[in-house]
Parts: structure tokens; sequence; C-alpha cells
């Protein structure tokens, strides 16, 4: 049976993601020196990871036994409408995200927060430093 | 712009799913074009034409107060 590079991601992601899962239950139940809280975080987050993983495996079979499947998930993730749509919502949030902490950048300054403001201000131009790094970078490419 | 997609689709007997399956998009991709909707880019709008074997032109239909859709 030809599995596609497609399903093998998956498959592969979704086993990185039971053994990470799985390490993380065994170090929860039989570690030792570690706190009930470390063990109860350890616990919830292997969960978490063991759901994904079952879901990726799940997932990657259906591909493998359905090549239909294969191929119409394959253009779903090269289709160039939803990559625009991917794109645009990035770019919203972005922007949103943006003024938000501008705003609340101001808003703290004026109420005294002087410190809270200066990060907020820092993380703002971090990110605008970003976005131009990234424009150049793509400009030039394009 | 408009486009005669669905017209041409519909005269190959081909469901959306079939199109959309042939030419490597979704089939809400091409309920989108076919409802004009969403523009796809040259490289989308030539293989379209190049399955219904057809002259782009004739396919997509250019209209002067075109704004940007998409």
């Amino acid at each position: 049976m030809k599995i596609s590079k497609f399903a093998k991601t998956r498959l592969i992601g979704s086993i990185f993601c039971l053994v990470i899962g799985l390490i993380s239950i065994l170090i929860s139940f039989f570690g030792k020196d570690i706190t009930n809280e470390l063990k109860n975080y350890l616990f919830g987050f292997a969960f978490g990871v063991i759901f994904v993983g079952v879901y990726f495996l799940i997932y990657s079979i259906i591909l493998v036994i359905n090549p239909k499947k294969n191929i119409e998930a394959e253009n779903l993730q090269k289709d160039e409408r939803i990559l625009s749509i991917f794109d645009k919502s990035l770019s919203i949030s972005f922007r949103i995200t943006l003024v938000s902490e501008a705003l609340a950048s101001i808003v703290c300054a004026f109420l005294g927060y002087m410190f809270i403001s200066k990060i907020l201000g820092i993380l703002i131009s971090f990110e605008l430093i970003i976005y131009l790094v990234t424009y150049i970078i793509i400009s030039k490419r394009n | 712009m408009k486009n005669k997609v669905e017209e041409f689709r519909k005269e190959l007997g081909e469901t959306q799913e079939d199109l959309g399956f042939k030419i490597g998009v979704s089939r809400q991709t091409i309920i989108s074009i076919e409802k004009g909707k969403y523009n796809p880019s040259i490289l989308l709008a030539f293989k379209i034409s190049k399955h219904f074997d057809k002259k782009i032109e004739n396919v997509f239909i250019y209209e002067e107060d075109d704004k940007d859709e998409n």
C-alpha cells in the first residue's frame, strides 16, 4: 500500500503526539521528586496531546484507506481561496492586535500603570519591526 | 468579472465537486467562483479554461467597472 507524503506527515505527527503524551503520563504517574501541581499539569497536557494524536492517527488512516479523500485533503491544503482567506484573517488579526495594544498602552499610561504601558509599547515596536523585516524579505522574493 | 464556469461545467455534465477535484481546488471554491464572489488567480483561471478546452477570455469576462472584489 502506497502512503502519500501528505498522509505520512500526519501519521508521523500523530505518532510524535502519542509518544509525547505517553511519556508525560508516565512521568505524571511515576515521576519522583515532582510536585502534585506539576503532576496534574503533566496529566492534563498528556490528555490533550494524546487526544490530538488519536485524531491525527484516525485522520491519516482514513487518508491511507481512501485515496480520493487524500487528494481532496491535499487540494484543500493548496486551495488558493482558502490560502487567501487564511492570509486575510491573519492580516486583520494582526491589525486588531496592534490597535488594541496601542489603545491599552495609552489607557495604562493615563491610569499611571507606566510599566505595563512601556511593555506594551516595546511589544508594538517589536511587532512592527518583524512586520518590516518580513515585508522586505517577501518583496525581494517577489 | 463575470464567468461561464457553471455553464461550461453543466455542458460537461460535471458536479462542482468533480470539477474541484480535477483542477485541484475545493468544492467551496468552485461555488464561490460560479457565484462571482471569488475571482481566481490567473493560473487557476487558465487551469479551468484548459479543463473546458476553451480560451480564457471565453470563460472569464472582464468588465470595465470591475473593482478588486477579492
